[in-house]
């Protein structure tokens, strides 16, 4: 089924580059436009492929040897690991974070499709298609490799390989294991983005209001986590 | 508020007041005011003591706070609208009322509890407050700003509709959930999230509104992949063994699914019956009846025997012994309950008297205590009998009404209920009692104690059930709710024990009384008393029975 333009005739459906691309621009019409087709695989392995491979390029440039050094001494002087460890950690350090980045990207995307299909399912009460939900988590993530190459510059820029677009710049000096450092990293400008465009995306599939939809993503993806900062 | 409305108003309390000291005379009334009351007394008597400080500290009183707050939000969300008496509607409403005017009228029952509730609680905590007077306006004033909540609550929630109504009750109970955890760490540093809570691990769970890099380069994964790689060898025979086991199991799951998908059987017709009779068993158990036998087998019919007992209401002695006679399968399993438990005691007295016999006679106190201590237990398995032999009013539900035409008085025809129960707990007791006096040390007076309150325990026990069987069957045909709860059985268990209390304590005054002069004679007169005094009880639990079996409104169960 084609996507219907709004004088009703049948509209080819775009590209995922395009819609990649829409996402930035006008995400209501990205997904008014994936909502209304065929489920296509491409929609959701396109974006998160990109994903890993700006997070590898983006960790390559930002986790430097000195970072990685700095992190086995603290492992070595509270015991967790010995001298032969942690010669084995920093010959395969990249190769395992590259590895971990990539798992990670392709788990999260399917865990994020998941839990809005189960907001939509049980809390919404609104019934759609688990691949539908999987290509709006991929396609959002697409605002995470803007997200990556955006925080590998901002870390060169600033010199500070922990350095990220949002308020945590402006509490460099705390404490990295505090909870207020803590929640100054979660209100970081692109995960707010991304999860804006996921209430887009809900309110899109489940045909709900968008202040109903980002009750349940905020309160998930940002409010939830920064409760578990207090709470933990 | 309009002054017509306020007169309406105090004409009500006036009415509810006198409603409610006349409902006092009811028991239940009576009881639920008392126990406030003396709740209320108890709490201001130990006013100064500092647990009751406790409950106003910053954290309680926030916390309380909390609580009213939700709890007022949810409950004028669920109300959908305002709760009004039938005639409010007929007259109020349609009276040249503003709307303001009748939703102050509603709210001034809420300001005067606001009011009277502030005083208790300023006569309770006042020692344990800086501020007791501005505590309390302030407490006063919220309580009014909850009412005020959860009216406007009420008012948004009618004017949704059912759907968008569930999906707002979803989003308050997480938002309350939320409250309540950070209000527990904040307020209690009680920690409701484990440890693993704070693994980088967790953040991928927020993925995209996460960094895969951060993640990727924490310590935890790459000590992970350390271990990973540093146990990865051994445990591959681990791996493989597990993996076969799994496949194997997975192969007879998925093989016998595929076996029972072949069947050629149609599944409904069986599956009509078998749902009819379970149906039907479980509407019998609702209604405390025993549960429906075999369909389509009738019973041969019995003729009454020339027996002078079974004569006139003994007829409904020979209707349970008929009854009991076609449980059969009731019965084997009674039965095998019943050898099991006596033949454990007996086993225990068998060894006691082997042990005796080789080892030579232990002091008669020791030998007496320990048959006493069976004694005991035998009478306990009158308890355990109870739900077993329902041969009373508990299977007479259909004919409770056609009972009350017989030409009997209600006290025999109750008696002659319970009386086969409790004929048929004796016999089991006595399975039990018989080697305790071939084997056991009894004194006389024990013996006959025991011969006498058997008897006693057994009728009062399944006097109490048949008591509770008459209520619960009163208020299920009257449609109110709670007649065969778990709670009535745990009451019923309670008064089971209780009805004992009296005859009990009884025993143990007189015992006191005496114990000094003559240890034989002290213990026979406390046990006489003790003996007259159940058998009294029995008899009031009877007349009680037969008084509910004569006014209490029962309808034909069906």
């Amino acid at each position: 089924m084609n996507a219907k333009t709004l004088d009703g005739s049948e509209a080819s459906p775009t590209s995922v580059g395009s819609k990649m691309l829409n996402l930035f621009a006008s995400p209501r019409l990205a997904f008014d436009e994936m909502v209304n087709t065929r489920p296509n695989a491409w929609n959701w392995l396109v974006p998160t492929i990109l994903v890993c491979a700006a997070s590898v390029l983006a960790q390559e440039v930002t986790v430097t040897a000195d970072h990685i050094a700095e992190v086995i001494r603290g492992l070595l002087n509270s015991g967790s690991i010995n001298e032969i460890q942690a010669t084995a950690l920093s010959e395969h350090w990249h190769p395992i974070s590259r590895l971990a980045t990539c798992v990670a990207v392709f788990i999260g995307t399917m865990w994020s499709a998941s839990g809005l299909w189960l907001i939509g399912r049980f809390l919404l009460r609104r019934g759609f298609a688990f691949v539908k939900a999987l290509e709006v988590a991929g396609l959002t993530s697409t605002i995470l490799v803007l997200g990556a190459v955006m925080t590998a510059l901002l870390a060169l820029a600033v010199g500070d390989p922990a350095a990220q677009p949002g308020l945590s710049l402006f509490f460099s000096k705390l404490d990295r294991a505090g909870p207020l450092r803590a929640i100054s990293e979660i209100l970081n400008l692109f995960h707010l983005w991304a999860a804006s465009v996921l209430t887009i995306g809900l309110a899109r599939l489940s045909s709900v209001t968008v202040f109903e939809a980002g009750f349940w993503v905020f309160g998930f993806w940002i409010v939830a986590r920064i409760a578990l900062v207090i709470l933990s | 508020v309009n002054r017509a409305l306020l007169y309406l108003l105090l004409a009500l309390w006036r009415r509810r007041a006198v409603r409610f000291l006349r409902n006092l005379r009811r028991p239940t009334s009576c009881i639920g005011s008392v126990a406030v009351i003396a709740l209320v007394g108890v709490l201001f008597y130990f006013r100064q003591h500092k647990v009751i400080g406790q409950l106003v500290r910053t954290e309680s009183l926030i916390g309380a706070g909390l609580l009213m707050f939700f709890a007022s939000a949810f409950k004028g969300f669920f109300q959908r609208g305002l709760v009004c008496e039938p005639a409010d509607v007929e007259f109020l409403f349609t009276s040249p009322f503003t709307q303001r005017q009748i939703l102050i009228y509603r709210l001034m029952p809420s300001y005067l509890f606001a009011a009277l509730q502030s005083l208790v609680f300023l006569a309770l905590f006042a020692t344990h407050l800086a501020f007791p007077l501005t505590t309390v306006l302030c407490l006063a004033l919220f309580q009014i700003a909850c009412f005020h909540l959860a009216t406007a609550a009420a008012l948004f929630a009618g004017t949704l509709c059912e759907e968008l109504h569930l999906r707002l009750r979803w989003m308050m109970l997480c938002c309350v959930v939320l409250v309540i955890a950070l209000y527990l760490r904040l307020a209690w540093d009680f920690k409701l999230l484990p440890a693993a809570c704070s693994s980088p691990l967790i953040h991928l769970f927020f993925y995209p509104a996460m960094n895969p890099v951060d993640l990727a380069n924490s310590p935890a994964i790459h000590q992970w992949a350390l271990a990973l790689n540093t146990s990865a060898a051994p445990s591959m025979n681990v791996l493989a063994r597990t993996f076969l086991w799994l496949a194997g199991f997975s192969a007879l799951a998925l093989g016998s699914l595929f076996v029972l998908m072949r069947f050629k059987v149609d599944p409904f017709e069986a599956a009509l019956t078998t749902t009819c009779r379970a149906a039907e068993r479980q509407r019998h158990l609702e209604q405390g009846r025993a549960a429906v036998g075999t369909h389509g087998v009738t019973a041969r019919s019995l003729p009454l025997p020339t027996l002078a007992l079974f004569r006139g209401v003994g007829a409904v002695i020979w209707k349970n012994c008929v009854a009991a006679r076609r449980s059969r399968k009731e019965m084997m399993l009674a039965g095998f309950f019943i050898l099991t438990y006596t033949g454990a005691f007996t086993a225990l007295l068998w060894i006691y008297h082997d042990m005796q016999k080789r080892g030579g006679d232990a002091p008669l106190y020791e030998a007496r205590g320990f048959t006493t201590g069976i004694a005991l237990s035998l009478g306990m398995l009158a308890f355990f009998l109870q739900r077993m032999f329902p041969f009373d009013f508990r299977q007479d539900g259909q004919h409770l009404l056609t009972f009350r035409t017989l030409p009997a008085s209600p006290f025999a025809l109750a008696l002659a209920e319970i009386a086969v129960p409790t004929t048929l707990c004796l016999l089991a007791q006595s399975i039990g009692l018989i080697p305790l006096i071939i084997l056991g040390k009894f004194d006389w007076p024990t013996l006959v104690f025991v011969t006498l309150g058997f008897p006693a325990t057994a009728l009062a026990l399944n006097s109490v059930w048949n008591v509770h069987y008459l209520i619960a069957a009163a208020r299920r045909m009257s449609g109110r709710p709670g007649a065969n709860s778990a709670v009535g059985v745990v009451m019923v268990v309670a008064m089971s024990f209780l009805v004992l209390y009296p005859a009990g304590w009884t025993t143990i005054k007189v015992a006191n009384l005496f114990v000094d002069k003559n240890q034989t004679l002290a213990f026979s007169i406390a046990a006489g008393v003790g003996l007259a005094v159940q058998y009294g009880v029995d008899f009031l639990i009877i007349a009680i029975m037969a008084r509910l079996f004569q006014t209490v409104e029962l309808f034909s169960e069906g």
